[in-house]
């Protein structure tokens, strides 16, 4: 009897599942439900090339294998419910699909503000199609306010400042960039920010509720006049339409190192969604949105399905310790990261912050859990080897 | 087997190298050095590196 794999969620961390399943001989179904209707694109331009250079999506869509079309993709179906003891998920066309194994892949979506007026005017980058309605808005002059200090939010703002706009970036923590990053790269970011004439206001607290996106009221009581309000304040998890009567849903999809869910035999977890312990650094299990632990989540998922499938021996394997690598290109800056920042409990600079391209070590107690720098130097790779140990 | 990298396209990320040492390094300035024709041997690290790379630089050509 013929296996069935039915995978929630067509972008990086879905592909990459099939590629792997199928590159190791899995002999069974794969059934890829996606609630987006092309098939998978790379999203990291998405806040960068594609709002500036005017990319077409076919420039951003994964090379697929000429075996990916032996699986069944669904686009433009997502799932609205499962059943982990039935093994039964729901899909938004009606339909039922029996699983022998359910990957959850269905990542995150930004997280919404509340506007109560003007509602037209509020944009975030997630799907190529919010980017391709995000750069038509954008135009010289345009008043563009970014809410959201982060990655997503630095990035728009560079975008939409080389797209001749009037930009305002609201950063509602006190530094720039992920806050655990600390003050040395968050400075120097903001002072390029500014070099380039965005009006940086960190500190900010965010509008909430009785917002009217045309004219956003400061805390201050200053109110700033926007064409364009792009919301970059985070993400939610895309969980919902599984089964919390026995999941661990509490922020993503709880797993065990082999990204296998809590709870079930059959249910897998990969991408932005999974929430895995990894031993690089301790048990604790974390959520990471990271490019590359899409790509690793979707191989460890794989060779999980492939030993419990029979496609593979069933032999002990061995940790999953993925080194999170993530990077942000603002500028001519490229802020990379390998590694934690937000489990250390001190940050040191390891060489050059007065040379200007500064490379800081997150340490917490003595162990190296990240390094982080603005560049892309051999020296950053090298200390990267040093990461976990 | 054979590999091409776009060299316009790599931007020194070195994911390519954490999964396949023996195939890719980064050279002085943020770029990948690789072996064009490595070893059979090496096919399932090379796939790991074309699947890593955030630029989708890495052609596996046969």
């Amino acid at each position: 009897m013929s296996k069935r794999v039915v995978v929630v969620g067509g972008s990086l961390s879905g592909l990459r599942l099939v590629e792997n399943l199928q590159l190791k001989g899995f002999e069974g179904q794969i059934v890829v439900c996606s609630d987006e209707f092309v098939m998978p694109y790379n999203r990291p331009p998405l806040s960068k090339d594609f709002l500036t250079a005017g990319t077409e999506l076919a420039n951003i869509q994964f090379k697929t294998r000429p075996t990916l079309s032996s699986a069944d993709w669904r686009l433009g179906v997502s799932a609205v419910s499962t059943d982990v003891a039935r093994s039964t998920v729901t899909l938004s066309d009606g339909s039922e699909l029996d699983f022998d194994y359910l990957v959850a892949a269905s990542g995150v979506r930004p997280r919404p503000l509340t506007w109560e007026r003007n509602v037209g005017r509020v944009y975030r980058v997630r799907t190529h199609t919010d980017a391709e309605r995000l750069r038509e808005a954008i135009r010289p002059g345009s008043r563009v306010v970014v809410v959201g200090g982060g990655f997503i939010g630095g990035e728009v703002s560079a975008s939409a400042r080389a797209l001749g706009a009037e930009v305002t970036l609201l950063c509602p923590s006190a530094q720039l960039l992920q806050p655990a990053l600390g003050s040395v790269l968050a400075q120097k970011i903001m002072e390029r920010h500014e070099e380039a004439g965005v009006d940086v206001r960190v500190n900010e607290r965010l509008p909430e509720v009785n917002a009217d996106a045309a004219r956003i009221k400061l805390a201050s009581g200053e109110i700033i006049e926007a064409d364009v309000v792009v919301e970059a304040v985070g993400s939610l998890p895309n969980h919902e339409w599984l089964d919390s009567e026995l999941l661990d849903l509490t922020d993503g999809v709880l797993c065990g190192n082999s990204l296998q869910a809590a709870g079930s035999d059959n249910v897998y977890a990969v991408g932005d969604l999974a929430r895995f312990p990894n031993p690089m650094f301790d048990d604790v299990p974390r959520r990471i949105e990271h490019w590359n632990i899409a790509v690793e989540t979707a191989r460890r998922a794989a060779q999980s399905i492939l030993q419990v499938s029979g496609t593979l021996p069933n032999e002990p394997g061995t940790d999953f310790t993925p080194l999170p690598s993530f990077w942000s290109n603002q500028y001519e800056y490229r802020i990379q990261a390998y590694g934690l920042p937000r489990i250390a409990d001190r940050i040191e600079s390891l060489e050059g912050e007065m040379r200007g391209a500064p490379i800081m070590g997150y340490y917490r107690g003595d162990q190296l859990v990240a390094v982080a720098g603005l560049d892309n130097g051999p020296q950053l790779i090298e200390y990267s080897r040093e990461v976990g140990k | 087997m054979k590999i091409r990298v776009d060299m316009d396209a790599c931007d020194g990320h070195a994911q390519c190298v954490f999964a396949a040492p023996n195939v890719f390094e980064l050279d002085g300035k943020g770029k990948v050095n690789y072996v064009a024709e490595p070893d059979e041997s090496e096919r399932e690290h090379v796939m790991a590196a074309a699947d890593a790379c955030p630029l989708l630089a890495i052609e596996i050509i046969e």
